[in-house]
């Protein structure tokens, strides 16, 4: 019984280490025309979530070399996902707010 | 001389009347062979539009900013549309990094061009849309490329150069 138990544990630990079967959620939230959280660490495979909390269109934007990206438009209540493909360090904006910010270090 | 001064007040009054001061598209030209003599600093995916955007700029002005320059009189930012590639099942398909693959057709060229003695809503900036054969897109319009700009006036009204220029720097 002992030696089934350890075994199941050592093909969990496996499918754990395997990837992607715990890869996380990260919530951007839009609100006040501001990001919340202003910096997000994650892991490659992890999805960052933005969500248009607010009462005004925003639109995700992502200017570093290497991981721009542009979402298109949210307007409230939208919400649009970003699966982080690679390791590194990226500012996220609003193409409307200029002061809207949040940076994201995927490891 | 009655008769010039009638015009040169009507021609005026008319100029006002047509509201703010921008899409004089004629005076950016279409930029020939700029695959070849400008930079192409940055790749953007656009994943809503299914598109990506290669962003170029002209040798000069990324000479200028290099050395800490602002961008001069005379830059020229261009925005190259490709269609992403798709899988066999129609969704993106994505390199090892998960970024989109470009299509080697051109579908769509933006252009801006700053110069001196042009005023706009967005400084000295101007704007142009030109089809892959270099012919101008007809009926464009460029409410859209100005007021979006607008919102980076503290980059001198473009959103992915200057930060680039900068993030290099650091």
């Amino acid at each position: 019984m002992v030696r089934v138990q350890f075994a199941a544990l050592c093909g969990a630990f496996v499918f754990a280490s395997g990837g992607g079967a715990f890869a996380a959620d990260h919530v951007v939230t839009m609100k006040g025309a501001a990001h919340s959280p202003e910096m997000v660490t994650a892991a490659v495979g992890d999805t960052v979530r933005f969500v248009n909390d607010d009462d005004q269109n925003h639109a995700v934007f992502v200017p570093t070399a290497g991981f721009a990206l542009d979402l298109g438009k949210q307007e409230p209540g939208q919400e649009k996902s970003y699966v982080l493909g690679k390791a590194g360090t990226f500012t996220v904006e609003c193409v409307f707010h200029s002061n809207m910010m949040t940076t994201v270090e995927v490891k | 001389m009655r008769v010039t001064l009638t015009s040169l007040t009507a021609g005026a009054f008319l100029t006002l009347a047509m509201g703010s001061l921008h899409a004089d598209t004629e005076r950016v030209v279409f930029p020939a062979g700029y695959q070849d003599s400008f930079v192409n600093y940055l790749d953007v995916d656009h994943l809503d539009r299914k598109r990506v955007r290669k962003m170029y700029i002209n040798s000069r002005a990324h000479d200028a900013a290099k050395a800490g320059e602002d961008l001069p009189e005379g830059t020229i930012l261009i925005m190259e549309d490709h269609n992403a590639k798709k899988n066999a099942d129609d969704t993106l398909m994505t390199d090892a990094d998960g970024r989109l693959i470009a299509e080697d057709a051109v579908t769509n060229l933006f252009v801006m061009e700053k110069q001196a003695g042009w005023e706009t809503d967005n400084g000295h900036w101007e704007y142009a849309w030109f089809l892959p054969d270099g012919s101008r897109k007809a009926d464009a319009k460029f409410e859209g490329c100005f007021s979006c700009h607008a919102n980076r006036t503290e980059r001198d009204y473009n959103f992915t150069y200057s930060k680039f220029v900068s993030d290099q720097a650091m």
